[in-house]
């Protein structure tokens, strides 16, 4: 009865739903060298990206395997100060710095994701809370602003500019959600689930809570670090006592992306970001009243986060996949509510 | 050299009293709600405004102000507790955890609405030295140099023991403390056993936000400008305390709030030595790695105890 | 490092067994050239293997010996020695708050014990000595157990909670995952074979892709039991299998044991309070009371002892 349509059965396969969202980026992208679309525009969208790997990454430790971090914002300066360092001082090529940056994001996650998992899941968020404090601070003291010429932005030798690190980070995020979607769809994916769900089942099932808790964790850091690395590349320069990057803003905002967005789905967490960061950047900042009061947005996250964890636990993505499923049903029975 | 020291070390009595205080309502809230609050600091900071307006532009006395303040606090913990806990569907305890970050968050954004964007308030400190035209040291000749404490430390140090050592005692020896502790055991079998842990829970986090007030009134009249974030630092600090001194006691948290800043100004003070001049910028990384060596060896904190875990 | 190498064996026997039943499945030779690699060294693997030691008298699968499981000053286990038998059901009694889960939880190592041997025969017939085993490695061994209070993945569906039990026979390492290389297609595909084999056997085809969350409370114990067949189990230990079914349905349950036990060649071990069930079913049953043997014996014996009738009605010594 149902029509076999081949290019709707591809948007339901996350691939094909990911072909589509870089084909639409890129098409923005081209609409600005055209003139069509602003250039602050695009700026917006590329920010909004780079939060975006930040937070599917934040997805996998939240939605999964159900622990929390705080530390989201020192992370991301790790990532920002190890690009500032190895592409402006050192002039090293991106896939070294990118390697370096996992490197360094996997040791940092794998010490401190190991002694505080130890003892119990809840510990996490505070231990990277102070963690990510620390860090902002020391960062601080070595340089306050650091800033990266745009001669240095280089891939495979080539001058890529802001246009060219657009692409960058739309195919970062591509390969990293893809990455991601597989995972999910994985023996890894349901062990975090399993995890998150009874520890005591999990164990019996043969699954190393350490292991898993330890492995989403890394993985966060990872996620965040390398959003870092691409900030810094696109933005090139920030002053870390003004920013609010490396801060405990940037950590709470990118979990109530996380929260809002629906914590197992990674759409829904690119949506959630959309709302928080990019809502703000790309249409909000017309409007007076938002653009002279940038917290506004923040208190307006925390209500969701509130909202969301009392009502709806699944977040975005429930609300629209029970509203899908309700008008799925309306479909196919037509007459029904006159009945 | 030593009189040196001993000023350091009396530098921190106030940094040992605030973060002492904020450990504690951590600690509380923790044992009675099972979570971590995260706007403990918040809650404190937007009580501090409160307080800081009353006295600035009401010009009322520091005791009514800090106690107005104080009030804001309680509210805020009652708000939590009563509207948003318990009246959310299935709320776990990383459920509570995120719904305390977007507390933070609600602050975080709405103290600049509300008290304007210079987020710095000038504050008055409990011991007026403009009012009084007296020196705001105390000065104490010892070991052939002088060791310096101020008064405002002195005067929160009194207040801080005074407040921790009351609820000590009522934690000991009264019906609510009784209560806290069977709540903290188990709230299940506790209710069963005919205690309202509603009750002892909403009280708890009354009192944990009083404290983080307390705490952060006390920190402000140091001279430092407050903002939205000026507690962050506190706050950290406080549950790093708790972690180190360990959560399955009460006053496990205080002596890790000990321990912290007199670490830290410990370390601080190497850098009087020439060979460690550079140490004060790295004193919180190694107060960090010290607290981590020791969890490693000690995962239930200095004074914890290991629970078994039911199946 | 007697352990370590235990696990390497185990992953080898799964590559083996993949692609034997990756043969079987598709039917074709293609699979041959690998599975004779695979064969050549697990067999190298196993010949390394370092003995334990550690013997079992003939037919005895599980040997528990002055087991303590102290918890500050309350004993909850106390000096309790008794031995499981290869093939039998083994009914563990008692009256409430005698320590029958917690022996449980020593087996499986949720609880490292105070004191005491565990002894176990695994599945390549070696005995081990289970204190040395961390709590997820138990299940390598071939003990899998459920839980008193239903403990399903309530966030997954009914086959996935079965793959769930099936996780440590996937070899697959993060990276085949994460870019789903085909080792990993093999592996699920076995798995999920597996998977919906248990499932008809437990005649739970119908819930497979239901969500657990809300399905009723036979099914999810159902889906506990089905869980434990995922992995050749070697010792099913079952806490509480009948609590919270009615009449026939545990009437269903005690038929469905006994063809766990026939069909999957195991040895079952189980607490129950349900003495219809336990008198029923049990080949052998142990009595225990504050932590301590009271009687061991075939179900008629234990019944018919003096002390259990005591330990459970509550008579006094002198009375």
């Amino acid at each position: 009865m149902k029509k076999k349509n081949p290019a709707l059965d591809a948007l339901r396969s996350p691939q094909g739903q990911l072909l589509l969202f870089v084909i639409v980026l890129s098409v923005i992208q081209l609409l600005n060298l055209q003139g069509l679309v602003s250039s602050s525009f695009v700026q917006a969208v590329g920010n909004t990206l780079i939060y975006a790997i930040v937070a599917i990454g934040f997805c996998l430790l939240l939605g999964y395997s159900g622990l929390a971090t705080l530390g989201t914002g020192g992370f991301i300066g790790i990532g920002t100060y190890l690009a500032y360092y190895m592409i402006q001082e050192y002039e090293l090529p991106f896939a070294a710095a990118l390697i370096i940056t996992i490197a360094a994001a996997v040791v940092i996650g794998a010490v401190v994701g190991f002694i505080s998992l130890r003892i119990e899941g809840i510990y996490l968020a505070i231990l990277t809370l102070g963690l990510s404090e620390i860090i902002r601070n020391l960062l601080m003291v070595i340089k306050s602003t650091v800033k990266i010429d745009v001669d240095h932005v280089r891939l495979f030798g080539a001058k890529i500019g802001s246009t060219g690190v657009y692409f960058l980070i739309l195919a970062v995020f591509a390969v990293l959600m893809w990455l991601l979607f597989n995972l999910i769809d994985s023996p890894t994916g349901r062990a975090m689930l399993a995890m998150k769900n009874s520890t005591s089942a999990a164990q019996a099932m043969g699954i190393s809570l350490m292991k898993f808790r330890l492995m989403s964790f890394v993985i966060s850091v990872i996620f965040a670090a390398v959003g870092g690395l691409l900030y810094m590349l696109f933005i090139r320069t920030i002053t870390t006592s003004t920013s609010t990057l490396l801060t405990l803003t940037t950590s709470l905002n990118i979990l109530g992306a996380v929260i809002i967005g629906g914590a197992k789905s990674l759409w829904g967490t690119t949506f959630g970001v959309f709302i928080i960061y990019g809502l703000q950047s790309m249409f909000l900042s017309n409007i007076p009243f938002f653009r002279e009061n940038p917290a506004f947005i923040t208190m307006v996250t925390g209500v969701l986060i509130i909202l969301v964890v009392m009502f709806f636990p699944g977040g975005f993505a429930q609300i629209v996949s029970q509203l899908w499923a309700g008008a799925k049903k309306k479909l196919a029975k037509p007459g029904r509510e006159g009945s | 050299m030593f009189a040196a020291f001993l000023s350091t070390l009396c530098g921190t009595l106030l940094s040992v009293c605030v973060t002492a205080l904020a450990a504690f309502a951590v600690t509380l809230i923790f044992k009675t709600s099972t979570t971590t609050n995260f706007a403990q600091g918040s809650i404190a900071a937007l009580g501090c405004y409160v307080t800081a307006d009353m006295l600035n532009k009401y010009g009322v006395p520091v005791y009514l102000g800090v106690f107005v303040g104080m009030a804001v606090g309680v509210l805020a913990g009652l708000f939590i507790d009563i509207v948003i806990f318990r009246n959310g569907k299935s709320v776990n305890a990383v459920g509570k955890q995120i719904i305390t970050m977007g507390i933070v968050s609600i602050v975080l954004g709405g103290i600049p609405l509300v008290f304007g964007t210079p987020e710095s308030i000038p504050f008055e400190a409990f011991y007026n030295t403009q009012k009084a035209g007296v020196s705001p040291n105390f000065i104490i000749p010892a070991f052939g140099g002088e060791v310096v404490v101020t008064k405002h430390a002195l005067i929160c140090m009194v207040i801080t023991v005074a407040v921790l050592g009351t609820i000590f005692l009522l934690l000991k020896f009264s019906r609510w403390g009784l209560g806290v502790r069977a709540t903290a055991s188990n709230e299940f079998t506790a209710e069963l056993m005919g205690i309202n842990s509603h009750f002892i829970t909403a009280v708890s986090w009354a009192i944990a936000g009083a404290l983080g007030v307390l705490a952060a009134v006390m920190y402000a009249g140091s001279g430092t400008a407050i903002s939205a974030t000026f507690m962050t630092t506190v706050q950290v600090n406080a549950f790093l305390a708790g972690i180190l001194g360990g959560f399955s006691t009460f006053y496990g948290p205080v002596l890790g709030a000990v321990c912290i800043p007199v670490a830290a100004s410990c370390i601080g003070f190497l850098a009087n030595f020439p060979m460690f001049s550079g140490i004060s910028r790295w004193n919180m990384v190694i107060v960090y790695v010290l607290m981590l060596i020791v969890i490693l060896i000690r995962p239930q904190g200095l004074l914890g105890k290991p629970v078994a875990k039911k199946v | 490092m007697a352990n370590a190498s235990y696990s390497q064996v185990d992953r080898l026997r799964r590559r083996v067994q993949l692609y034997e039943r990756l043969g079987e499945l598709e039917n074709t030779q293609k699979y041959q050239g690998r599975l004779q690699a695979a064969r050549a060294k697990l067999s190298q693997a196993e010949a390394a293997l370092p003995s334990t030691g550690l013997t079992l008298p003939d037919g005895v699968v599980l040997d528990v010996k002055d087991l303590c499981m102290y918890f500050g000053g309350v004993k909850a286990v106390d000096g309790l020695s008794f031995q499981v038998k290869k093939g039998e059901i083994f009914g563990l009694i008692g009256p409430n708050g005698a320590g029958k889960t917690t022996v449980f939880n020593c087996i499986t190592q949720f609880y490292k014990p105070t004191a005491g041997q565990l002894h176990f025969e695994n599945k390549s017939g070696q005995v081990v000595d289970l204190n040395r085993e961390k709590v997820h490695d138990v299940i390598l061994q071939g003990i899998v157990r459920t839980f008193q209070n239903v403990e399903v993945i309530r966030e997954l569906s009914v086959l996935d909670n079965l793959l769930i039990a099936g996780h440590r026979q996937y070899t697959a390492n993060l990276a085949q995952q994460a870019l789903h290389l085909p080792l990993l297609h093999q592996e699920e595909k076995v798995v999920r074979e597996r998977a919906m084999r248990v499932l008809d056997f437990m005649g739970l085809t119908a819930y497979k892709d239901w969500y657990a969350m809300g399905l009723p409370y036979g099914v999810l114990k159902k889906i506990e039991i089905a869980r434990t067949l995922m992995c050749d189990p070697q010792l099913i230990i079952l806490d509480e299998p009948a609590a919270g079914l009615n009449d026939t349905e545990t009437a269903e349950l005690s038929k469905l044991i006994r063809r766990i036990q026939q069909e999957y060649r195991c040895t079952i071990l189980l607490v129950e309070h349900d003495m219809g069930l336990v008198m029923d079913i049990c080949d052998t049953v142990c009595a225990i009371s504050f932590g301590r043997l009271l009687a061991m014996g075939t179900p008629k014996q234990v019944q018919a002892h003096k002390d259990v009738q005591s330990a459970y009605l509550g008579v006094s010594e002198e009375g």
